[in-house]
């Protein structure tokens, strides 16, 4: 027990920063929560075999931006039955809300809010740069390093999700007089 | 600064139109009139990017102090280190099953070939022990087998499971002198040795009666009993004929050495008392 132990003593300055980047990414604290414990206790079983090339909060990070989308891809597939048992019962179904009292522990501006959703809607290779370069304020090298890219491919990729944002960045009215040419 | 220098950060800014530029790098370019053209061409989409940039940068501050309130449950690292011993709880079970596969594959496999060896080993002896029956003449070579196969105890106080643990050359030494000890007992009481328990010590009589409950030695008795009885037949008719004609040497040479070589002491007394 006492390697694991070690393992989240050493990371545990960074299991709130995991928190947040996985609340950003699923918008649901206790979805976030659950997925920052697996990302913890798979990386404390194979931390062993890690070799410090990375650090280890890039390696952390990496872990939890495999299981955000596998948990996303569960609720996509989740979402599309409840649909479907919606639409073939053909009676309104009662859903409970899901944000549970833990989540509602921090509130968001309008503009957050929408910045939230946008990035959200942004294809998968867009998403994770721009949460790793804006929110998590990562260098390129580090992005590189977690993404297993090239620092080319994540500025190429940074400049297609900075256009593919434009738009909606000035429908939400974000960044006013800093976007109009 | 030089034309190549801002070539160079031309190149960078296509890659990267982000990156931090002088502070004088416009009032740079107005003074290059050879880059000023290509500038004009690039610059419109480079500053779109540094605006986008800028925008993305104040609006993920905000976001970041906002959501920064968030914190994690107070179970979570209590529900982590329970979660920690159940991984690790099973992952050890799941290695505790291959360790004991690795080590059980082995095991299994001797025991079968240990197995295997036993059958060989008892085969070996089996012939072996039906080789020696038979070169002394004692018995047949199915009881043989069969003494083997349900290893009877000489004694009767010695127990069953005794004499199953015992190995096959001692036991193969015990029939034997089992045999021997009917046989002696059948000469030493030749009217009786139609049965096993007519063989005189107590000892000898639970050991016959043992044997006869084994189903085995009653057709090495009979098969000696009747040598026995010819002996003494041959013997008497000696002495008759002796007693008919006490001069006949040879008659007399011939009765002294069947009662010597059977230790008859009553009849080489008898014997000496006829005289020529």
């Amino acid at each position: 027990m006492s390697d694991i132990q070690n393992f989240f003593e050493l990371s545990a300055p960074y299991h709130e920063r995991l928190f947040h980047l996985a609340l950003n990414y699923l918008r649901d604290a206790d979805d976030a929560e659950d997925v920052v414990q697996d990302v913890l206790l798979k990386a404390s079983q194979k931390y062993s075999g890690f070799e410090e090339r990375s650090g280890i909060y890039t390696w952390l990070v990496r872990i939890l931006i495999n299981h955000c989308h596998d948990l996303q891809r569960a609720r996509k597939r989740r979402n599309v039955r409840s649909l479907e048992e919606i639409t073939v019962d053909g009676r309104e179904i009662q859903i409970a809300d899901p944000k549970s009292d833990h989540a509602k522990n921090y509130e968001l501006s309008e503009t957050s809010s929408r910045l939230m959703d946008m990035v959200g809607s942004l294809p998968e290779p867009y998403r994770e740069l721009v949460l790793l370069r804006y929110f998590e304020e990562l260098q390129y090298k580090d992005i590189a390093k977690t993404l297993s890219i090239s620092e080319g491919t994540v500025k190429s990729r940074l400049n297609h999700a900075r256009k593919l944002l434009r738009s909606s960045l000035e429908e939400a009215g974000i960044g006013e007089g800093l976007l109009g040419n | 600064m030089a034309t190549d220098q801002l070539k160079s950060l031309f190149e960078q800014l296509k890659e990267d139109p982000t990156i931090d530029l002088p502070g004088d790098f416009e009032s740079q370019i107005e003074q290059n009139t050879e880059l000023r053209t290509e500038w004009n061409s690039i610059a419109p989409e480079i500053q779109t990017q540094r605006n986008i940039d800028a925008a993305l940068r104040k609006s993920f501050s905000k976001l970041k102090s906002e959501i920064k309130v968030a914190k994690l449950s107070p179970g979570f690292h209590s529900t982590l280190l329970k979660k920690a011993e159940a991984s690790r709880f099973s992952s050890g079970s799941s290695s505790f099953g291959s360790k004991a596969l690795w080590i059980g594959l082995p095991v299994a496999a001797l025991l079968l070939g240990g197995l295997f060896f036993n059958i060989m080993v008892m085969n070996v002896t089996d012939v072996n022990t039906t080789e020696t029956l038979a070169m002394l003449n004692e018995e047949p070579a199915e009881k043989s087998s069969r003494v083997i196969e349900s290893e009877i105890p000489e004694h009767p106080e010695s127990s069953e499971t005794q004499s199953k643990d015992l190995p096959v050359p001692e036991t193969r030494a015990k029939s034997t002198s089992a045999s021997k000890k009917m046989q002696a007992a059948a000469k030493s009481e030749p009217s009786k040795t139609q049965l096993p328990s007519a063989a005189g010590t107590e000892s000898e009589t639970l050991a016959a009666e043992k044997t006869l409950e084994g189903d085995f030695q009653i057709p090495q008795v009979a098969s000696i009993a009747p040598k026995a009885d010819e002996s003494k037949t041959e013997i008497e008719k000696l002495f008759a004929e002796l007693k008919k004609n006490p001069t006949n040497a040879l008659i007399r040479a011939k009765l002294k050495k069947l009662l010597t070589a059977n230790n008859d002491e009553a009849g080489l007394k008898r014997l000496a008392e006829i005289k020529p």
